[in-house]
């Protein structure tokens, strides 16, 4: 059944059946990259939010510790020991990469810090991406790029931990998009303003100006011309709704990155959100994907979940959405 | 670990994840289409799935700061004092207008870190509005005072 259901979302997109032993080792290499770039990112974020967390410690409110920080007996003791972790976790990830349990220690220390830092009746979303991308780094086999390179089962096993990461981050997308579509058809049946109108992008940024005071690039541009933001915001869910489709699909990988990217600039230069994380890990996963295909637009129009259909009937033919590189 | 781990892994993650993460939602916050609430690091990722009709907002506006008494009101944020701007001061207002200030443990709370050091006579206000028109000029369809307080030897 579950063969069934990735070859469903696979759909026209054969090239990922194309593999032969010097591409797959070229696909590990990149992931390996991918990686240890990772690791290199995760302990400069550690150094640059040491002091960050380091001052929630006198900042002078109570601990309310979340159920991962639940050890801690108050905001000094658990401050001191998350902060120093975390530095000493990120330095194990970067020095000892190719070794589980130092990408073990990185996920732990990096859950301890980020469950520390939300314990003072805030939560925010800029560590979950980054936490559980770490989790799934941790079934990553270990050995450096020359033994992983001597072994196929090894490589296969790389590559499976490290799509895992991107079907995962794909997962978050989904859910987010699930969830704008689910909202809006009951806003809809109710007959309120929902996901699908209009004006729909232009009230939830004038409510976000109006929350924060703050004022943005182009959010007062939007808001003066509501409609314009209409078929932005049908695309946003289109995008999110379908990333966990574009994951099983190699041809788009780079694509959909490039517009999740695209999606996230666009929350900054209409409400002043940023999500740098988010974006640095789509630029990993995604923009750098190890089974992306040299960028098509032909390929990539083919096989666009839902709206893919008449690109492909013109194709004439799915042997074009064979892997061209096999 | 095996290939065939590796795959059993993949289902568990991608199918367990949404599961548990709407699951702990629903616990703690009820059953809705748009799940804020989340059982970190389980997250729904419902961000902006509710498109407001109607915002319910709460502000804290001062009426008196260090014997200087403001007829009208302003703001909390327009204090240079007390101005902050951040997600966490802003959640710290609407979790204390939602209790309708009756939570003296949270007030006190939220007095100690927002407007310390100060006497101060303050009190919370409801504003009820449609986003886009209030953007535009429109005033607030409704405003209610939720309570009023003071702090410091005002008190």
């Amino acid at each position: 059944m579950m063969r069934r259901l990735r070859l469903w979302l696979t759909g026209p997109d054969r090239s990922h059946s194309a593999i032969d032993a010097d591409r797959h080792t070229a696909k590990v290499t990149k992931a390996w990259w991918s990686v240890r770039f990772f690791y290199a990112a995760t302990f400069f974020f550690a150094y640059a939010e040491a002091n960050v967390l380091w001052n929630l410690t006198n900042g002078g409110a109570p601990l309310q510790p979340r159920w991962v920080v639940a050890w801690m007996p108050d905001a000094l003791t658990g401050g001191t020991i998350a902060t120093t972790a975390y530095l000493v976790g990120a330095s194990a990830g970067l020095i000892f990469m190719q070794h589980r349990w130092a990408r073990i220690l990185v996920c732990i220390t990096l859950v301890q810090a980020a469950g520390f830092r939300y314990s003072f009746g805030g939560l925010n979303h800029g560590y979950h991406f980054w936490i559980w991308v770490s989790f799934c780094l941790c079934f990553l086999p270990d050995g450096n790029l020359s033994r992983l390179s001597q072994s196929y089962a090894s490589r296969h096993r790389y590559l499976t931990a490290f799509w895992l990461a991107m079907a995962l981050v794909a997962v978050f997308y989904s859910l987010s998009g699930f969830w704008k579509v689910a909202a809006g058809l009951e806003a809809m049946i109710a007959g309120n303003i929902n996901s699908f109108s209009p004006t729909a992008l232009a009230t939830i940024v004038a409510d976000k100006l109006q929350q924060s005071g703050d004022n943005t690039l182009l959010g007062p541009f939007l808001l003066d011309r509501p409609l314009l933001g209409w078929p932005a915001h049908l695309w946003v869910i289109y995008v999110e709704l379908l990333a966990i489709v574009a994951v099983f699909r190699p041809s788009l990988h780079q694509t959909w990155g490039l517009m999740l990217i695209v999606f996230h600039i666009g929350t900054f230069l209409l409400m002043g959100i940023v999500f740098a994380k988010h974006v640095l890990l789509l630029t990993l996963l995604y923009l750098w994907s190890p089974f992306a295909n040299p960028f098509d637009l032909r390929r990539v129009l083919a096989v666009l979940p839902l709206v893919g259909w008449p690109s492909r009937h013109r194709l004439g033919s799915s042997r074009g959405l064979e892997d061209s590189g096999a | 670990m095996k290939r065939r781990s590796l795959r059993i892994l993949i289902v568990v993650v991608l199918v367990g994840y949404p599961i548990l993460s709407t699951g702990a939602s629903f616990a703690i916050g009820g059953v809705k289409t748009h799940p804020s609430r989340e059982l970190f690091p389980f997250f729904t990722w419902s961000l902006f799935s509710w498109v407001p009709e109607v915002r319910h907002h709460y502000v804290v506006e001062i009426t008196r700061l260090n014997g200087q008494v403001f007829d009208p009101p302003i703001e909390m944020n327009e204090v240079p004092e007390f101005s902050d701007r951040t997600s966490l001061a802003y959640k710290a207002v609407q979790d204390l207008g939602r209790a309708g200030g009756s939570d003296a443990g949270e007030r006190a709370t939220f007095e100690a870190r927002y407007l310390g050091g100060q006497d101060v006579d303050y009190r919370i206000v409801r504003q009820s509005y449609a986003p886009l028109e209030r953007w535009h000029g429109a005033p607030p369809d409704a405003t209610m005072v939720v309570g009023e307080y003071s702090v410091g030897s005002a008190e």
